[in-house]
């Protein structure tokens, strides 16, 4: 008799246990997303959009062969879309196109048209689910493409299999070339909370080459884009906000060419005058780099001809960075360029005072002024020279 | 006096350096820096939170060296000599609450938490009950196995947490930590309101002073054990700030796994490093509930002697689960939440004041 309550008991007890598998899938079920596009489709008055959602699924048949092995002919991604107002609503729909379930666990960039940045306050409310959703990591990487965010997500790419993975791995690859890092989710969420004007890394696809140099602008109030900076301002932004690796200037010295590549740049902008009305910054950029091609014939080795080249260098610097801070603050009257933060972590009292009239209503922003002051070193100069031999010629 | 029942064990003064941070770290910490961001600008949360800290660190030394004093004598037994019969059977009876409501909102937590990041199709009653199982399942055994638990996991849970924090400090940006001191004074006092509340289980600790095998050492062993917390709790908030910003650290309901869901160690391996972290909080939080399950269990034993272990933990166990399920969303959760610490820590706090001022005036040495 005991023993048959025990068991009773027993079988009672157990179907709890074994309730991990009530949220199984299968593995061949999921839809690995790693790249989402998100695409203004209309508008509907009242402040109602209509939004396109792109996710590209890996394709699991194609990602099984070796990926330089020819894949035969299998293209290794799937792109479906669906259309909703809100992204989850979309994402939703997707599972009645696809027998995969959408799996966002690895997702790795979001594109973001330039359509709906121009819509005020949309583009924070698109992301809110990337950043609400438990399944996502925080590093995801979000761009803005200029055309249609999906097709972005069509370009297909010669080496990698996926174009979400060649764009993730494009950014890896571009941290040594002068290019802006790519805004992550993270980021962008304190910048939401913040409202502080910030800028995205840009992507193009020009005559079927995605083109990765440029950013947008982007007002902090209502996350509305308001302008762009071309590859040279964004270049000239980098060397204001952060320590850039790599990259290189081009720079004029006797006439023919140098290239130097910068090694390592190091900003410091600090307030020298606290007028509210007329803030006054000193930024300070010190610059390290080396000579890696010279297409003219001196001797780079000589003490003078480096500090020449130095000097060339310092003032296409402070040109590229004058004009980047130019723009931001005539033209966009946005701070991209981290002048407030500059403001909250050294003079928290003043900041208090100007941070809801920063880069909006009374705009302290644009009235500042920002002294830049470029510092050049240049360490290396290669491993050989390139001079004349004077009476050597017919050795 | 001799201990009844089969709770005969006696633990080492290291149990009870292991047993506070087991005891004290439990679901708080998951949403901690949220809390504390909130209230307090940039980083400057840890200083309340050291402030607190070191509150706590005097309040724990205070008691158990009040407990030390009568060496193997359990709480009923002390406390009938330093504050008469009658209001040590109330004390009692207010742990053995405390107890109850700390092991109800552990196991809702700990469910709500799963059901957020690892099972979303399983119901929260079933994932509460198999939780629930299993603390009961630990409880009923001896309570030398309690503390045997409680020595397994702690290696894990600092080993973790540290290895979170040591990679954390190359993915802080300074701007993130900066500016420093600037929250107003009423900040920080609102700072230590709301960070004292996660030491607040500390008071389970009186009732396992008498297992000690070296009461002497006990305030200071228990100190140290305070103190690791204090300095767990300070290095994560300091690297919850620092690689989420102030902003996002407030705005995330648990910062604690969204920190180890922001580290990524390159080469795919530990992308996701949140399922690791994740776990060993869930051994955290598995111990307090152990513990403050088996602490209102030993508390009703030592007033009604005759009843038997078992039967009162199937009368508590139902009454755990049934308020556990009472709140309706998270913030009613979170209500709980707030009415448990809070009665935490006024009892202990009244407890210790209480006892220190009766020995004084008993003159007890």
């Amino acid at each position: 008799m005991l023993k048959r309550k025990k068991l009773i008991l027993i079988s009672l007890i157990i179907p709890i246990f074994l309730t991990g598998c009530w949220g199984r899938v299968e593995i061949e079920n999921r839809g690995f997303v790693i790249g989402t596009a998100i695409d203004l489709e209309g508008k509907q008055g009242n402040e109602k959009y209509e939004l396109l959602m792109t996710n590209q699924l890996i394709n699991p048949a194609a990602a099984s062969t070796p990926s330089n092995g020819g894949g035969g002919g299998q293209k290794g991604f799937i792109n479906i879309s669906a259309k909703s107002e809100s992204l989850f609503t979309a994402s939703r729909k997707m599972r009645s196109s696809t027998n995969l379930i959408p799996y966002y666990q690895h997702l790795k960039v979001i594109l973001v048209s330039e359509e709906v940045l121009s819509e005020p306050g949309l583009f924070s409310d698109v992301m809110d689910v990337f950043v609400r959703n438990h399944e996502l990591r925080r590093g995801v990487k979000v761009f803005v493409t200029e055309e249609e965010a999906n097709k972005v997500l069509e370009y297909v790419p010669e080496i990698e299999k996926t174009p979400a993975m060649f764009l993730d791995k494009l950014t890896e690859n571009s941290k040594n070339s002068g290019v802006p890092e790519p805004k992550k989710v993270d980021r962008l969420q304190n910048n939401f909370i913040y409202e502080r004007s910030y800028f995205i890394p840009r992507i193009k696809l020009e005559s079927n080459e995605i083109v990765y140099e440029d950013a947008v602008v982007v007002q902090g109030s209502n996350n509305q884009m308001v302008g762009m900076l071309n590859a040279e301002e964004t270049k000239g932004l980098l060397y204001i906000i952060d320590n850039t690796k790599g990259g290189s200037i081009e720079t004029k010295f006797n006439g023919n060419l140098v290239a130097v590549e910068t090694s390592r740049t190091r900003p410091k902008i600090t307030l020298t005058k606290k007028d509210k009305e007329n803030l006054r910054f000193s930024l300070k950029v010190n610059f390290e780099g080396s000579i890696e091609e010279h297409f003219g014939k001196v001797n780079v080795l000589k003490e003078k001809t480096i500090a020449e080249i130095e000097t060339a260098v310092e003032k296409d610097i402070k040109k590229m960075v004058e004009r980047t801070i130019e723009k931001a603050k005539t033209e966009y009257e946005v701070d991209v360029i981290g002048l407030g933060e500059v403001i909250r972590e050294h003079h928290y009292d003043l900041w208090t005072t100007l941070v809801d009239n920063w880069d909006r209503g009374e705009n302290y922003f644009s009235k500042s002024t920002v002294d830049v002051t470029v510092e050049a070193n240049i360490t290396s100069t290669g491993a050989s020279n390139r001079i004349k031999q004077k009476g050597k010629r017919d050795e | 006096m001799k201990l009844m029942g089969n709770s005969e064990v006696q633990i080492s003064e290291k149990d009870i350096a292991i047993a506070v941070p087991s005891i004290v770290i439990a679901v708080g910490i998951l949403s901690l820096p949220a809390k504390l961001a909130n209230v307090t600008i940039s980083s400057d949360g840890w200083i309340p939170l050291l402030v607190s800290g070191m509150i706590m660190i005097i309040v724990t030394w205070l008691f158990v060296k009040v407990a030390s004093r009568f060496p193997n004598q359990s709480f009923f037994a002390f406390g009938s000599k330093l504050v008469t019969k009658p209001i040590a059977i109330v004390l009692i009876f207010l742990f053995a609450i405390q107890g109850i409501l700390v092991t109800a909102f552990e196991v809702r937590e700990i469910a709500d938490i799963s059901q957020i990041y690892l099972l979303n199709d399983t119901p929260m009653e079933v994932l509460s009950l198999s939780f629930l199982l299993v603390v009961i399942y630990a409880v009923s055994g001896e309570r030398a196995g309690i503390f045997r638990l409680n020595m397994l996991f702690f290696p894990f849970i600092i080993f973790i947490s540290f290895f979170v924090i040591i990679l954390s400090i190359g993915w802080i940006q300074p701007e993130n930590l900066l500016p420093v001191f600037q929250t107003s004074l009423s900040g920080y006092m609102e700072g230590v309101k709301t960070s004292i509340n996660f030491y607040g289980n500390i008071g389970f600790l009186l009732f396992y002073i008498a297992l000690a095998k070296q009461p002497k050492k006990a305030p200071k062993m228990a100190a140290i054990g305070m103190t690791f917390v204090v300095v767990l709790y300070t290095l994560l908030f300091i690297a919850c700030v620092g690689v989420m910003g102030n902003g996002a650290t407030t705005n995330l309901i648990y910062p604690t796994i969204d920190l180890a869901k922001e580290l990524e160690i390159p080469g795919g391996f530990f992308e996701r490093f949140d399922s690791v972290f994740f776990t060993i909080w869930v051994m955290a939080i598995f111990n307090t509930a152990v513990i403050a399950l088996d602490v209102a269990v030993l508390a009703l034993q030592s007033v009604f002697k005759k009843l038997k272990k078992q039967t009162i933990i199937f009368m508590l166990a139902p009454l755990a689960y049934f308020i556990g399920l009472l709140p309706k969303d998270y913030v009613e959760v979170s209500t709980l939440a707030l009415f448990t610490t809070y009665y935490a820590l006024i009892l202990i706090f009244f407890v210790t004041l209480l006892f220190t001022i009766m020995s004084k005036i008993k003159g007890v040495k």
